[in-house]
Parts: C-alpha cells; structure tokens; sequence
C-alpha cells in the first residue's frame, strides 16, 4: 500500500523528465530567415582574459548589423554572435561549442586563443562546422579535417625578428628557453631552439615547466649557470609572472628578455617597473600603417589605452571580417557553403591581408617592448623605436 | 513478490523506451541527454560506493579520467574497434582500484576519503608528466571511428542502466544488507561473519568500473580528453554534490541529484556559472544540515502526507540521533 | 646538490607547514577533516588584497586584521554548523565542509573576479644572501612567521587554561563537558584558530606566488600531506614534516623536472597515510 506514493512520485518524475526533454526539442534552425548566428566559446575569465578578442569579433558584428546585415543569398540578414565564457576551462569549452552548435544553431564558430584552439578543431571537424581563430600561431596548428581556418602570425616570424634584434642587444648569444608542458609550449621550445641555433645562438637551457608554477628555481639555475643572457619565455600570464619576480629575487639579469604569451596581457603592467624593457610579440601596433587602425584607436584606446590590448581587438574585428566575408560570397548560411567559400578568402583585413593557403594564412608580426605600463614597437623598423635596455630585471 | 520486481521491470522498460527513441530525438536533445546519462552513471556508481557500503569518495575523477583515457589510447595508438576500446575502459579502471585497493583498503572513513583525493589528484598530475598519453594538451579521438549522435546516446542509455541495475541489486540482494551492514557497524557485521575486505573491495570495483565506463562515454561525446578536463577533480566534486542531494544510499536519490544539479543548475545557468555555484555549495550545506537522506526521500515523504498515507513498519536502519527523520529513513532504506 | 636548492625547500616548506598546523589542529582537537582549510587561506589572501591593493597598506602591516578577520569568519560557522554536524554522522561534515569548498570558490569568483593576484610588496621579488645562499627574502620572512606562529600556538596549548580547555576536548568530549568546559566553544576557537593560521599563510602565499579562487584545493592537499607526514602531536612535529615536505618537492623537482612538483606531494602524502598513518614526527605520549 504504501509503495503506492513512491510509485506516484517515481511516475511524476519520469513524466517531469520526459516533459524537459520534450521541451527542450527546439525547432530546426530557419537557415533561410531570422539572423545568422555565430558562436564562440571564448576564455574570459580564469587564467587567460580574452575580452578584446571577443571586443574586436562584437565590433566587426555591430558594424556589419549598422549597414543592416551582412548579404546572403538575395536578402540582408542581421548578424546574432552567442558569446559564451567558458572559463579557460578546456571541458566547459568542448560542451559549449556543441551547446553553440547544436542547441543554438550557430552556422559557424569563432575562436578562443592557444591550447583552445588546437583542442576546438576536433569538436569543429566532428560537428563539421567552419571555424575561424587567431590567436595561435599558424605554425601550431595541426592538420585537420578542413573546418579550422587561421589567420594569424607565424611563430617562426617572431624567433626570426627577435634573433636579429637579440644580435644587435650585444649579448653572449646564450638562450634560456622556458615552456610550459603543454603541445603548445612544447612545439615553441622546438621552434624557437631551432630558428636561434640558425641564427648562431646557442640553447643553454630549455626547460618545460607545468602551469601553475609558482618556483622557478631550477630553472633560474639552468640559467645562472649556463650564463644565459637571453631569455624567451612562453607560459600562461601568472607563471610569468611568478618567475620575474624570483628572478629578480635571485639576481638573474638577462640581457634581453622576451614574454610570449604573457608579456602580451594587460596584467603585465601590474609588475611594475620589473616588467620594463620585456619584449612582446605582437600581432598589431598604432604605427604599423595596417587597415582599420583609425576605427579601432578611436573607439577602444580609452578603454584600452596599450597597444597590445588594441591589438587585441584589431585581431578579433579582423577574423570576424574574414568570416562575415565568407557567409557573404556563400550565398547562404549554412556551415558546408561557408566553409567552402572560406577557402577561396582574398582579403585585406585588420591585421593584413589574408588568404588561406592549407587554411592557413600568415599575417604580419611585429616585436614591442614594455616601457612604464605602455608598449613601444622595437622591430621592424617601419614605426619602430629604439630598443631600449632590460632595465626591470636589471 | 510484485514489490521487489517492479523497479527492475520499471528500469528495463524505462530503457528500452530510451533506446528506441534515439532515432527520434534532435541532435540537441541527444548531447544533453548523453551529458546527463554520464553523470547519471557517475553519480550512482558513487553512491554504491558511499551511500551502500560507507566509504565516502573523493576520487571518482581518477577511475572517470582512466576510462576516458584507456579508450582513447586504445583507439589512438591500437587502432581498434570503439566497442572493444569501451570494454577496455572498464578494466581499467577497476585494475587501477584493485591495484590502490591494498593501501586504500588499509584506510577507513575521513582517511580514506582524504587518501582517495590525493589519488585523483596524483592521477591528474602524472597524466600530465606522461608525453605519450599527450602530457598536458591532451588527446584527440580519431573522429571516424566514434559513436556519435543517436548511437552515443543509446551507448549512454546502456552505460546508466547498467549502474542504476548494480544499485537496484545491491539495494535488494544479501550483498546489498551485507555493505549496509558494513556500513552501520563494520566491528558488529565482521563479529556476524561478513567479509569485510571482500565486500569493501567489491564496492570499490564496481565504482571504478562503472565511473571508468561513464569516462568512455565522455571521452566520445567530448572528442579531445586532456588532464585538466577529464581527469579534473570538479568529476569528483560532481560526484559527491549530485548523490548528496538526490539521497544517498536511495536508488532514485542520485537521478534525482543530477536533474536538479546538472539539468536544473549546471545547464539552465550556463551563463551564469559563478551564482550556479554559489547555489551548489548551499545546496549542498542545507541538504547536509537539514535533509541529509536528501532530496528523494523528501519528496516521497511530501507525496505520503499529500495523499494522506501512513508507514507501515520497516526493516530498514534508521539514522543515528536523527528523530524527525527516522520514518522518512525507513522509507528510503526500502526498495528504492 | 646544490645546497641553494636545498634552502629553498626548507623555506617553502616553513609555510607548508603554516598551512598543515591548521589541518592537524582542526583534526586533533575536532576530529574533523576541513575540506575548506584551503578556502581559509585564500580568503585571508582575498581579504588583505582589498587593503594591500586597495589602500597601499604591507603586507605584514594587514597580516594581522586578516587573520582576525577569517576568524571571526570560521567561529560562527563552526558553532552553528559544523558542531551540530559533527554529533549527527560521521560523513556529515566532511560533506559540509566540501560544501563550503564550493560556496567559497563561487563567492571567491564573484566578488573579486578570476583573475590571479597578488598582493604587492617591496621585499616580494627582493633577494638576500644568508651564509652565501642566495634565497628570496620573501621566503625567509614566511619561514619566520612561522617559528613564531608555531612557537606561540605550541605556548598557548600548554601553557594557558584556554590551551588546557583545548586539550582536554580534543582527548573527551564528554568528560571535558562535564568537567564544566563549553565544548561547542572550545571547538569553535580551535577552528577560528586554525582558521586564523591559515589566512596567515594566506597572506604570505599572497605576497610569494598569485592566487585565484581556486589555488584553494592543491593548497589542502599540501596541507594535508604536512599532517600525514606529521601525525597528531605536536607543533613542532608540523614544523619538521612541512620542512620535510618542501625538501623533498625541492629536490625531486631539480632531479626529475618541474613537472613532477605537484605529483610528489601527492605520492608522500599518499605513500604516509598507507604505510605510517600515525605520522613520522608523532610523540610517543598524547
């Protein structure tokens, strides 16, 4: 008898779920009316903050929805980005990107930057939705199964233009390479190792080290004792900043220091004058004469007054452009016409002109250099200013 | 006799009705129900564990990153079949319990459940030491060969219903009295003649299988596994916060922790995950605080009074120094 | 082995223990394991931010008001949560506490955003050279805090009524009851105690590396390692088992690669509570 209330509530509940479910069978998605969604599972929180990037993308959207939608098909059709923040969580982003895909409809994706990247193509191959990033060097990204396009600078750029600077900083030509442990880290150490033994330095050190580092010490001993003059350090933001500070702390002067990954956050400022004279590979700067620069220093130089963080944002304008172009030249707003039409891209955008070669496609590096909170470009020589000595770890 | 078949029947009904309305259902549904099932899976093999035979875990991302990682080792490197790359998963991770099973076992109560976050901790970061499993990136699945959409989900559906038919079995059998027994008064059940290694053991395998098959699943649906995804500690959290609420040591208890943990506050405020948060923590003190048999039992306590029914006597444990709850216990140590 | 290695595992260690001291008391006295210790920490972290980087104040100047503050935090919720919990069952408060793991990462995240911070001081990335060994005077001033720290709760256990209070709860409860001591008091100071140890640690964590809302956990673990080593004892078992710990996470990370930092811990920890779970440094006598 009295199993009878448990049967009542197990039935009320089975009823319940099924009703959750049914509810949550959302209509196909009208790819014929109704705005195109773009989505993107993007880290703006946790260790790495991308809220330029998604600045830039939300920028290209608006300036396309001001001239009433982008042209698909014979219609003008607004543009809706789902902006998602997962957190710089790997797992949260992986089941975002398939919310954005399969409950939100979204018809193609925008990236998030580094590991996240790499990790978001598979989803993007699988789901067989087009995927269109920067922020990973062009050399990082593995081959696919054709739904991933980026267009940003090639790591191998950046060694080339900072060797050739480190050559005139007159240093004894000795590197300490450090990486974190992650493929991203472990293809920089390779690159970088071998592009500088090219340009007649020799690797003192190269070491691998775990996010969330917070002792440098046996490296700084690598590096005390093999008399490196030139460091290069890829690491996410807070280990950077964990080993300038024990640097400082233990009395190790580089010459000439660069910040891959980290230098290029606005946190960077927040070290004070330790963070002086560090070097940043950049994609962008204010004097480099690239398109878009005027629209871009006039709507966010206040909010963002460095010219990383503009950099930022000129990234994320320009890969939306790339693919708000591409939805364009489809003729319709589905993910196999667009990624098709991806491939045949000829444009100049924000950080360059792109064109997608193995869907890859190189844009401009630039080197800076960090000088009381702001950053000044080094190299190449068009816009730059001279390169100023390591005075923060010195 | 009818009361003791009909959850199975219930279940096996239940099941195949899932199975046959894969085709069905849109892609959307399919990827939330896949979610759901795993955690289903998860949270019940936890409660096998803690909520039958006592021993409360913090390390079920261990057994969870295992699976996920044998299978997708298994496919990347070996290149076999998916199925067999599944079963795989499931041994495993119960030779991993086996194997830490001879220190772990030494250990009772808040020791073993420190020892077992140590474990998932460990896991985690030996994962990323270890460069041919991916170090700390990872591994992608080859997607070829995976099981997706409907055939994922009725592979979730199996995977669940399979956990959900160890605890019915455990909550009915001898075996299920024996862990109980454990449990409550582990001197007095071994004074009775109860192997006590032997049943504890067994719990602990049968968790670690079941939580290394739900990390198959989520290595499938997830297509790329790395150490601070799937080998996470939020696995264990998740584990302990969805069965907790539901009502642990019910068999119903966990499915109702992952509706209201993952369905109702994980997915509802996607964004707004910090005050999701903010909610499961509190959730998780008031239960503890104020309905520790949780949220199930409540609810068929709720239904009783509305319909004005009364308990009959139970040959169920009640809670020790829990007066007001001891009715609603013995409901919940009955059949479901 | 290079002995600078060497002195900065006995430094690093020194706050290891800081933050094991709070654990082991907590279980000594209460029988409890605090899955939350960590969350002290970090809030004593969080708490001195808003006056560190808020109004310019040192560090060591907002040491103090921190620990009072993560105190007046812990005296409350033991005594009106944990206590009760802790006569109820024996899985009830570890459950609890990870709630409290949980509410104070989200709590963490919403108020002070999850960007990692530190707290700002002249001596953070200052060096001093101690008997020709170069090491970070940030370090050496944690290891301080800490002698003293240990040195007083050590002088307040057995030297003073309150400590005697302590110790007679932690062997009886119901004796100690009704010998008169307010036993749900006595465990809510040994908490707000412990609690106050932690934010300690907290602050100088702070000032050493960054923190965000969830360098809580590995912090737990480190701790919980220190008192495994250490056992249930005395405090100056702690101080040897932390030191002990640092030493050995120094070396195997100079050995093996940086990688393996974490994973050490771990397998000590581990390794202690299967093989000695009474602890390498414990009295013979309670």
């Amino acid at each position: 008898m009295t199993t009878r209330p448990r049967r009542l509530a197990l039935a009320a509940a089975g009823i319940a779920l099924l009703a959750g479910c049914a509810s949550n069978a959302s209509p196909g998605a009208g790819s014929n009316s109704g705005p195109v969604v773009i989505g993107t599972s993007i880290a703006l929180s946790g260790t790495t903050v991308l809220t330029q990037i998604r600045d830039g993308y939300q920028l290209a959207i608006n300036d396309a929805n001001a001239q009433g939608g982008i042209q698909v098909g014979g219609s003008k059709r607004k543009v809706e980005l789902k902006v998602l923040d997962n957190r710089s969580d790997t797992s949260t982003m992986l089941q975002q990107v398939r919310t954005l895909v399969l409950n939100d409809h979204a018809v193609a994706l925008l990236g998030s930057c580094c590991q996240q990247n790499i990790d978001m193509q598979a989803q993007a191959d699988a789901l067989k939705v087009p995927l269109v990033m920067g922020a990973l060097p062009v050399d990082l990204l593995p081959s696919g199964n054709g739904y991933t396009w980026d267009a940003f600078q090639s790591l191998s750029d950046g060694a080339r233009g900072f060797y050739r600077t480190a050559a005139k900083a007159g240093t004894n030509k000795k590197v300490l390479i450090v990486t974190d442990n992650d493929a991203q880290g472990a293809s920089t150490a390779q690159l970088w190792s071998q592009l500088g033994k090219a340009a007649g330095f020799d690797m003192a050190a190269v070491k691998a080290v775990p996010t969330g580092t917070t002792n440098f010490s046996n490296v700084i001993q690598a590096a005390t004792s093999g008399n490196a003059q030139v460091l290069v350090a890829s690491m996410v933001p807070p280990d950077c900043f964990a080993m300038w500070k024990q640097m400082k702390a233990l009395a190790y002067q580089p010459k000439i220091a660069i910040g891959l990954q980290c230098a290029q956050t606005p946190g960077w400022s927040s070290l004070g004058a330790l963070g002086n004279g560090t070097l940043v590979q950049m994609n962008w700067t204010p004097t480099a004469g690239l398109p878009d620069t005027a629209e871009i220093v006039s709507k966010f130089s206040r909010i963002f007054p460095n010219a990383n963080d503009l950099g930022s944002v000129a990234l994320g304008y320009a890969e939306a452009s790339v693919l708000l172009n591409a939805i364009s030249r489809a003729g319709s707003a589905s993910p196999a016409a667009i990624n098709t039409a991806l491939a045949s891209t000829d444009m100049s955008t924000a950080l360059g002109s792109v064109k997608f070669a193995g869907n890859k496609s190189v844009t401009p590096t630039f080197l800076g250099q960090w000088e009381n909170g702001t950053i000044n470009q080094v190299w190449p020589a068009k816009g730059a200013m001279p390169l100023n000595p390591l005075t923060g770890l010195g | 006799m009818s009361r003791r078949l009909w959850p199975a029947a219930a279940l096996i009904a239940v099941t195949v009705a899932c199975f046959a309305a894969a085709p069905a259902l849109n892609p959307a549904t399919l990827n939330l129900g896949v979610t759901l099932l795993s955690y289903l899976a998860i949270a019940q093999a936890w409660n096998v564990l803690a909520g039958y035979s006592g021993q409360v875990s913090l390390g079920t991302s261990a057994f969870v990153a295992t699976g996920g990682y044998t299978t997708a080792l298994l496919l990347a490197h070996a290149g076999i079949s998916w199925p067999l790359a599944f079963a795989g998963a499931a041994i495993a991770a119960a030779l991993l319990a086996a194997l830490l099973s001879v220190p772990l076992l030494r250990l009772r109560g808040d020791y073993f459940a420190i020892g077992t976050l140590a474990i998932s901790i460990a896991v985690q970061a030996l994962i990323s030491n270890w460069p041919w499993a991916g170090g700390a990136s990872g591994l992608t699945l080859p997607i070829g060969v995976l099981p997706s959409g409907g055939k994922l989900f009725q592979l979730a559906v199996l995977v669940a219903a399979g956990a959900m038919a160890v605890a019915l079995y455990a909550k009915q059998s001898a075996f299920g009295l024996r862990l109980a027994a454990i449990r409550d008064h582990e001197p007095a059940a071994a004074g009775l003649g109860v192997s006590v290694y032997r049943h504890r053991l067994a719990a602990l395998l049968l968790y670690s299988a079941i939580a290394g098959l739900a990390g198959a699943v989520i290595a499938f649906q997830l297509i790329v596994i790395s150490p601070d995804g799937i080998a996470s500690v939020s696995w264990s959290l998740n584990a302990v916060l969805m069965t907790v609420v539901g009502g642990t040591g019910t068999v119903m208890g966990p499915v109702i922790g992952v509706a209201i943990v993952y369905y109702g506050l994980t997915w509802e405020l996607q964004n707004q995950q910090t005050f999701s948060q903010v909610i499961e923590g509190i959730l998780l003190i008031m239960v503890v605080r104020f309905a520790p048999s949780g949220v199930w039992p409540l609810l068929c306590a709720g239904v009783r009074r509305m319909t004005g029914l009364r308990p009959a006597a139970r040959a169920g444990t009640p809670e020790p120094a829990q007066e007001a709850q001891v009715a609603d216990d013995e409901m919940a140590r009955d059949l479901v | 082995m290079n002995v600078e290695i060497l002195a900065a595992g006995i430094l690093t260690g020194g706050l290891y223990a800081l933050i094991g001291l709070g654990i082991s008391l907590t279980f000594g006295v209460l029988g409890m394991m605090n899955l939350a210790h960590g969350e002290f920490v970090i809030a004593g972290a969080y708490l001195a931010s808003l006056l560190v980087t808020g109004a310019g104040w040192d560090p060591l100047a907002v040491l103090p008001l921190a620990m009072i503050a993560v105190a007046l935090i812990a005296y409350p919720l033991q005594r009106f949560l944990l206590t009760p919990l802790l006569r109820a069952s024996k899985t009830a408060p570890l459950v609890a506490t990870f709630g409290l793991l949980l509410l104070a990462e989200a709590l963490f995240q919403a108020v002070f955003g999850t960007h990692p911070k530190t707290l700002p001081a002249p001596y953070a990335a200052a060096g001093i050279t101690i008997f020709g060994i170069r090491v970070q005077t940030v370090y050496v001033i944690a290891f301080a805090l800490t002698v003293v720290l240990c040195g007083a709760t050590h002088l307040l256990l057995t030297r003073t009524r309150a400590g005697s209070a302590v110790r007679a709860a932690s062997a009886d409860p119901e004796t100690a009851a009704i010998l008169g001591i307010n036993v749900g008091r006595v465990y809510a100071m040994t908490l707000a105690f412990a609690a106050a140890l932690a934010a300690a640690g907290g602050v100088m964590t702070g000032v050493a590396q960054s923190f965000t809302p969830t360098s809580g956990l590995p912090l737990l673990l480190t701790g919980f390692a220190v008192m495994a080593l250490a056992g249930i004892g005395t405090v100056g078992g702690v101080l040897l088992a932390g030191v002990t710990l640092g030493v050995i996470q120094s070396v195997a990370v100079s050995v093996f690669g940086g990688g393996w930092s974490d994973v050490v811990v771990y397998l000590v920890f581990f390794l202690a509570l299967a093989i000695r779970p009474q602890g390498l440094f414990r009295r013979a006598a309670a």
